[in-house]
């Protein structure tokens, strides 16, 4: 009975995560009837969607509205004891300390996915579509995510990007194309830690830039 | 093969744990999920659309090639096993014919399909092209999950001497996806809301000054 559990549970898990399993590549508006070969790639500019920008921008103001309380609670400890009072303090700086590195590595890391996804793409991207018709890629992350190592092998994770990127043409602006990009990757334990290599920001940036690299040879144009 | 699938559990517990427990389970609980058409909130705030109460009798229509209604596209691989239903058809009337009884006194509008739209004499004509709704959802950390959803509705008005105002309008609505996906149907309602609010403007901003 135990064993056909077993067998059930993992019979079902394979069909639905594979029912489930994220598509990398979705055209929104395909590049057919597009001769990719002549493709003379001029320009990639990488930004952070709106909602990436507004959620981040959320997070900065709830740290900086608790460096506020915690600032307030520094001015006014409480605490009947002057003992108690300096411990007090002491909690509260420490506190206001850690929000305000959190702030720098919340606002650092923006800065970083932008420069690295663009890094990583122009690194995929050098030397092809080299052909006479000059177009521009535009791409526009919409988010990027990465588990920390520990819960990998705790309790699993996953490390996902998706953006969408749209080609257009420098001469006309014509937009050529648009697709939906999606990079996710599922790992757990000590295997899926080993899976997961010892750089998964790279790995990830790196697919990611393989699947825009394929879409522009045509591989997604049908 | 019992052999076989206790070798493979032996082997693959921790990754199948984790498969059933953070991404099976979810998915399933959103593969059961089927709304109805979502709610649209309407985000029109007339009262800040000033009464200009025009004299005269005035005749309009509104042409719309379908109704506003249908599924939204669902862009990635995220909630894929999710429709997002939506039906706006009726509110952007209401949404419409209120404008109207803004800017005039006495209004009497048609609402026409696209074949009979514009055989009537009207001193304004208004059109609705039929709405691109898409939704996409992804993990913003490893267990939260975001819905976006954008709204595009293009509409013209025609008045009297056949001068054409057009009307364009790109809206978007976010919500948590929450455990099931069902948080997208708020990112659709929220962003149709809003693209009806500013349809709703353009129009006023357009009757106000012709």
């Amino acid at each position: 009975m135990k064993q056909l559990i077993k067998f059930i549970s993992i019979f079902l898990a394979a069909v639905f995560f594979t029912a489930c399993t994220p598509k990398g590549v979705q055209p929104i508006q395909s590049l057919s009837g597009v001769d990719v070969a002549d493709f003379n790639l001029t320009n990639v500019n990488v930004g952070l969607s709106p909602e990436f920008i507004a959620r981040v921008e959320k997070q900065i103001t709830d740290e900086e509205e608790y460096i506020a309380s915690q600032k307030e609670l520094i001015e006014n400890p409480p605490g009947r004891t002057s003992l108690r009072r300096r411990d007090a303090t002491k909690v509260a700086q420490k506190r206001l300390e850690e929000s305000e590195n959190k702030i720098n590595s919340i606002r650092e890391e923006m800065v970083a996915i932008e420069t690295d996804v663009s890094t990583g793409i122009q690194k995929v991207l050098a030397d092809k579509f080299l052909g006479s018709r000059n177009v521009s890629l535009d791409v526009l992350i919409n988010s990027f995510a990465m588990t920390n190592g520990g819960a990998v092998i705790l309790v699993g994770g996953s490390d996902s990007m998706t953006g969408l990127i749209r080609i257009k043409d420098d001469q006309s602006n014509e937009l050529l194309g648009e697709y939906h990009i999606t990079d996710f990757d599922a790992n757990s334990g000590l295997i899926g830690m080993m899976a997961r290599g010892g750089n998964p920001r790279g790995s990830m940036i790196r697919q990611f830039s393989e699947k825009i690299s394929d879409v522009l040879a045509g591989k997604y144009s049908e | 093969m019992f052999l076989l699938v206790n070798i493979v559990s032996k082997w693959y517990q921790l990754p199948f744990r984790y498969i059933i427990i953070v991404v099976i389970i979810p998915f399933l609980a959103g593969c059961s999920y089927s709304p109805n058409k979502e709610k649209i909130e309407n985000f029109v705030n007339y009262d800040s659309l000033k009464v200009v109460n025009r004299h005269g009798n005035y005749k309009a229509s509104l042409t719309k090639e379908t109704h506003l209604s249908g599924t939204a596209e669902l862009i990635g691989p995220f909630c894929s096993a999710h429709n997002f239903p939506y039906d706006f058809d009726f509110i952007i009337d209401d949404a419409i014919t209120t404008v109207l009884d803004k800017v005039y006194q006495t209004v009497e509008l048609s609402i026409l399909t696209s074949e009979n739209g514009t055989s009537i004499e009207n001193d304004f004509s208004i059109k609705i092209d039929p709405a691109d709704v898409r939704i996409m959802c992804h993990p913003i950390t490893e267990y939260n999950w975001e819905c976006v959803a954008t709204t595009k509705l293009l509409g013209s008005v025609l008045d009297r001497e056949n001068d054409k105002y057009d009307i364009v309008v790109e809206t978007r609505g976010v919500s948590p996806a929450g455990g099931a996906c069902g948080g997208g149907a708020d990112a659709v309602s929220a962003s149709i809301g809003h693209a009806i609010e500013d349809f709703s403007n353009q129009l006023y901003d357009i009757l106000v000054v012709n």
